[in-house]
């Protein structure tokens, strides 16, 4: 009886939640087990006669599919260059996979491309597209647009980036405001009614990378992106698989004053909400001033700011966790426990 | 930490420390009847600053929480059986009925939606007149004045496609039967404060001088709730029980009148079941007659469900609180946010889902 | 139990208010507040004002504070926030 309510795939099974984990630990890695995918990384270091390869794949669906800030076109280039970026390597090449579902508006797709190569104008260092497939399916199979993106890039020498690497006493920085990109898409939607200007941060970051790099030289320790299940839980994953506590300090987190807003007429919780161009950095403190004031002259990286501190552990029979300092001072422990934000008047 | 904060904290340790020193309590139990109190207690990590003799306990007020399973059983009965949407807040989807809950039937393909406002609710049934709407309306006093105005709005429009299905409570009555059940033993009481901007203070008032229990209506800002602990420990140094504002700006002893007397307009007593309190005479709300075309209940009639509170869940004594959730076996083990169990892991507000939220490792 | 924000009123139109919190611009119902006037702060639950803050009553809780807390430096309102843009008349 009590599975009777947990058969189906509900939309909490994708939003980088607890379920999100599940779904992938319990069901996909079992079935397609191997010692790269095990690694659960964004993207996969595969060796290729001599030099490293770095491959990831994602797929976008978005609705609406143009919202300020971005477009799913957008999107996907930078949702699989960021990918790339976060294991340390360049972006070589990317792959695009259409879902197109009948009865879309032509012109509405040659945009989506334009804007695609907009992106990769905007990402540079001669990131091309190479391949690309292209299926249609009856009206009502899809909605509207669906991308697939594949991605390949090479690791550079130099110091590994990897959750591995974390270190006690690192500082964790990151690129700016949280939360803007679910915000600005809920927004758009209209379904409550607000009036805002709240753009997606949707952004490529390799170049706000390779800035971080050369400012860092080895004091860099690792880079994740903070997408589906906001800034939270890339802390939650990262305390787990490097086996740190961290401490966050609550009001150094960067959030516009709106998105802040909205997260308040709705009673959802910012740290939870997705990001799509935020970049979680750790670097030994000594060099965390020259990284961040790198960071702060990309123009992706104007409001970035130390936010916390990777603390280590002491008792080795506790879970690593994420420790929030609260403006009073107070802690408490992050924890993934969310199933999709749902607006809430209680 | 701000320097207003600190200060008040001295104050409280200092009142506290004198109470305790002349035993008048070896340690205090203040009730916030509140859910949002719970939120924001949790949230700030309040518990961690005020001295270990105070102990923060939550009560019956998480609409969501209080909801028996029985009223989830027969919504999800009533879109099965008719075709109809339903709206409601966000906060009503996951809570588990006996095989099944809301977001579950939403992602079968179940015609649910969540909104914001009940007028969203109202505004799609006026611009879908083909489509049946109803309402799944929850809350307390500062919920309900909202679905009598669009009660009395479909009713003036002539509407004939909304309905509403009243799962609301009132107050007063749930205090009293908390307040008769003899396990109980509460010090003070930190009072709704948005309840009470529309009802007013009057409805405690024979609280503290029947019962010796300092009443004091609070806000939802750390400051505010700091200062509210203080002001009930002034009362009890001062042997002084009475029901303060400390949420003046907003709270009036007079409430909201005008919000106030819609409820009655609209709406009728009746007796009503609390998950973990039980039957409670009086206090639920009905449709009155004059606009029982707008009663899902009487509209979409269904058998009365098979329902079972879940084997184990001990939220009726955590809303009592008489034990905390730590206490239940269930908590954190079978009985997670993700998989709730009992209603209060579901509602963000409820106690245990409160406890697990921001309390987990410390 | 209920999660309300403060805002500000912008504009008024028979029942409906157009109001602002955190910058956040929102249609919202004032038939709960009758006598709502453009420039009030209210306190909004679900899309409805349930009250005006008054905010000479405000001041008495400040009143409390001094009286009790040895800080002069004054009574932070924490509400005023949500407020700041509210009174910078160039936010359309
Ligand atoms: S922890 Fe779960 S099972 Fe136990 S009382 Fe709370 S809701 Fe019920």
């Amino acid at each position: 009886m009590k599975d009777n309510k947990n058969n189906s795939i509900l939309l909490s099974h994708g939003d980088g939640g607890v379920k999100t984990g599940r779904l992938i630990s319990e069901i996909i890695g079992p079935a397609l087990k191997n010692n790269i995918l095990d690694r659960l990384e964004d993207s996969a270091i595969i060796p290729c006669r001599g030099a490293k390869a770095a491959f990831t794949t994602d797929s976008f669906v978005v609705s609406p599919l143009f919202f300020p800030g971005g477009d799913i076109g957008k999107l996907c280039v930078c949702g699989t260059i960021n990918d790339l970026v976060t294991s340390g390597c360049r972006p070589a090449a990317l792959s695009l996979s259409f879902i197109i579902e009948e009865g879309l508006d032509i012109n509405v797709f040659k945009k989506v491309l334009e804007s695609i190569k907009n992106t990769l104008e905007e990402a540079g260092e001669g990131i091309k597209i190479v391949t690309g497939d292209t299926k249609v399916v009856e009206k009502g199979n899809a909605d509207k647009l669906f991308i697939n993106t594949s991605g390949i890039g090479f690791i550079e020498d130099g110091p590994g980036i990897s959750p591995s690497n974390i270190k006690e006493g690192d500082n964790i920085i990151i690129n700016g405001n949280i939360a803007d990109h679910g915000i600005c898409i809920l927004n758009c939607r209209q379904e409550f009614g607000f009036k805002a200007d709240i753009k997606s941060d949707c952004a490529p970051l390799n170049s706000l990378v390779k800035d971080i790099k050369d400012a860092a030289g080895s004091g860099l320790h690792a880079l994740r992106d903070a997408t589906r299940g906001g800034l939270a839980r890339v802390l939650i994953e990262l305390s787990g698989s490097s086996k740190m506590n961290f401490d966050i300090y609550q009001d150094k987190i960067p959030i516009q004053r709106q998105t802040r807003g909205i997260c308040e007429f709705l009673g959802m919780d910012p740290l939870y909400i997705a990001n799509e161009g935020k970049m979680v950095v750790f670097a030994e403190e000594k060099n965390s001033i020259r990284i961040l004031d790198a960071m702060k002259k990309n123009r992706y990286g104007k409001h970035s700011a130390i936010i916390g501190r990777v603390k280590g552990i002491k008792d080795k029979n506790r879970n690593a966790s994420v420790t929030l300092i609260t403006e009073l001072g107070t802690k408490r422990v992050l924890d993934l426990h969310y199933s999709e934000q749902l607006p809430r008047i209680c | 930490m701000k320097k207003q904060v600190e200060s008040i904290l001295e104050e409280i340790k200092d009142l506290n420390k004198n109470l305790v020193f002349k035993k008048k309590y070896k340690t205090l139990k203040i009730m916030e009847v509140c859910g949002t109190h719970t939120m924001a207690i949790a949230k700030h990590g309040i518990r961690q600053l005020i001295p270990a003799s105070i102990d923060l306990i939550s009560g019956p007020g998480c609409p969501v929480c209080v909801t028996p399973i029985r009223e989830i059983d027969k919504i999800i009965e009533i879109i099965k059986k008719y075709d109809a949407t339903v709206f409601t807040f966000g906060d009503m989807m996951r809570v588990p009925g006996t095989n099944s809950s809301l977001l579950a039937e939403k992602a079968r393909g179940k015609k649910i939606k969540i909104c914001y406002s009940p007028t969203d609710a109202l505004d799609f049934a006026e611009s879908n007149p083909d489509k049946k709407i109803i309402f799944l309306a929850i809350g307390f006093e500062t919920t309900i004045p909202l679905t009598a105005v669009i009660v009395k709005r479909a009713f003036e429009k002539k509407l004939n496609n909304f309905f509403v299905y009243s799962t609301h409570k009132t107050l007063p009555q749930a205090l009293n039967a908390l307040l008769s059940d003899s396990c109980i033993n509460i010090g003070g009481f930190l009072m709704p404060g948005h309840v009470s901007a529309i009802t007013g203070s009057s409805m405690y008032e024979g609280i503290p001088q029947k019962y010796g229990i300092a009443c004091v209506i609070s806000g939802f800002e750390p400051e505010n709730i700091l200062l509210s602990i203080h002001a009930i420990l002034r009362q009890i140094t001062g042997n002084d029980f009475r029901v303060e504002i400390m949420y003046k700006s907003v709270v009036r002893p007079e409430g909201n009148p005008v919000a106030f007397s819609l409820i009655f307009d609209v709406f009728e007593p009746a007796d009503s079941e609390w998950r973990g309190l039980g039957l409670i005479l009086g206090s639920g709300l009905e449709l009155k007659k004059k606009f029982e075309g707008f009663d899902a209940k009487k509209i979409f009639p269904v058998a009365n469900p098979v329902s079972c509170e879940p084997p184990g869940c001990r939220c009726g004594d955590v809303i009592k609180g008489i034990i905390k959730p730590f206490d239940c076996k269930k908590f954190g083990k079978s009985c997670t946010p993700e998989n709730p169990v009992g209603a209060c892991m579901v509602s963000s507000e409820g106690t245990c889902a409160a406890y697990f939220k921001y309390m987990a490792g410390i | 139990m209920c999660l309300a924000i403060p805002a500000v009123v912008k504009k008024i139109n028979r029942n409906i208010a157009e109001i602002e919190s955190l910058g956040v611009l929102k249609k919202i119902d004032i038939s709960l507040v009758p006598d709502v006037r453009k420039g009030d702060y209210v306190i909004v639950h679900a899309g409805f004002a349930i009250q005006v803050i008054d905010k000479e009553e405000a001041l008495i809780t400040e009143d409390y504070w001094k009286q009790y807390f040895t800080d002069e430096a004054g009574f932070e309102d924490n509400e005023e926030e949500y407020f700041e843009a509210g009174d910078n008349e160039d936010v359309q």
